[in-house]
């Protein structure tokens, strides 16, 4: 099973066997909250048209910017 | 995700070779949502749709990771038979409260297993979410979130009490002063300059003013989200002044030398 690392981008195409060999801090909050309601439209190189549509799996979504 | 134009974002996609999957954020409304306010940073969600870490992606921990794979589902919803279309539209409507019941009845056995306990947890956690966001006067977004938790829990017991709590956010005195608090803050963000001309033309008196109305209300909100958001916009101004102090102090000397 992979972590649906979905949405990535901004530290460029850093795999995830990568991001995961790098030993980090904590993580940074105590209590897990749900994630609030997305409208993410435009999905692209995924088989998911919608954020809904990646239930029941584990996702990493990273906010990046282009520039 | 990013909440940038397409037209700016795909040529960077298509330079840097990117494989994985993107989407957009329009406005950053998921962005502004969750509070993020520097990039990269990264959410990581669980299975059952809660947050369990949040940080810059080159600090996420295997450790973090591992326990999500063990729940996930083997077979991601794209992937799901076909005679688990109504299924896969009830749960991408967010009716979960209706999904929890139809998948018990699935003839897949991942599904008929797997899913519904996994229905019952992310609509357990949307729940204690929003009571949470009530509880922390986090009350914009609590606005946002209620008509996708009332969704989530018709036909379920849970109904009753996040009613009771949406009724909270049309009534409650805190929750309206709140409102009025993050509506404050809106205002000044949009009062601070973006542009180094623009910052060195402020009025510091002006900026000390927002400090000072910033400092009470953090007082008055404490360990509530209307004051941490007080508290992190005071931080910003209290940069913004430092910076403008040292950009002064600069130009008077600069002047001085040339006299």
């Amino acid at each position: 099973m992979q972590l649906s690392r979905a949405l990535l981008g901004g530290v460029g195409a850093a795999s995830v066997a990568v991001s995961l060999s790098l030993a980090g801090p904590a993580p940074v909050i105590d209590e897990a909250t749900p994630l609030p309601p997305a409208h993410l439209v435009d999905f692209a190189q995924s088989k998911a048209s919608s954020l809904e549509e990646y239930f029941g799996q584990a996702v990493l979504l990273e906010f990046f910017a282009y520039w | 995700m990013t909440s940038e134009s397409k037209e700016d974002t795909e040529p960077w996609i298509e330079d840097k070779g990117v494989e994985y999957a993107y989407a957009y954020d329009p406005d950053g409304v998921l962005m502004k949502s969750l509070g993020i306010r520097g990039i990269p940073h990264a959410v990581l969600v669980d299975p059952y749709g809660q947050i369990v870490w949040r940080g810059h992606p080159m600090t996420l921990d295997a450790d973090a990771v591992a326990p999500l794979l063990a729940d996930a589902l083997e077979t991601p919803m794209w992937e799901w038979p076909a005679e688990a279309s109504r299924l896969r539209e009830t749960i991408v409507a967010g009716k979960f409260g209706m999904a929890i019941k139809m998948a018990g009845e699935q003839q897949s056995e991942e599904l008929r297993t797997k899913a519904p306990s996994m229905l019952r947890k992310l609509v357990d956690g949307k729940v204690a979410g929003f009571t949470a966001m009530i509880e922390d006067l986090d009350v914009n977004v609590a606005e946002a979130s209620a008509g996708s938790v009332a969704l989530a829990v018709e036909g379920l017991p849970e109904a009753d009490k996040v009613a009771s709590l949406r009724a909270r956010l049309g009534n409650d005195e805190k929750l309206a002063a709140a409102k009025k608090v993050f509506a404050r803050i809106d205002e000044i963000r949009a009062g601070m300059p973006d542009t180094r001309e623009k910052a060195l033309a402020l009025d510091l008196e002006k900026l000390n003013g927002w400090i000072d109305e910033l400092e009470a209300t953090a007082e008055d909100f404490a360990e509530k989200a209307p004051g941490r958001a007080a508290t992190s916009t005071v931080e910003d101004l209290d940069r913004l002044r430092n910076f403008i102090e040292k950009e002064r102090a600069a130009q008077a000397r600069d002047q001085g030398g040339s006299e």
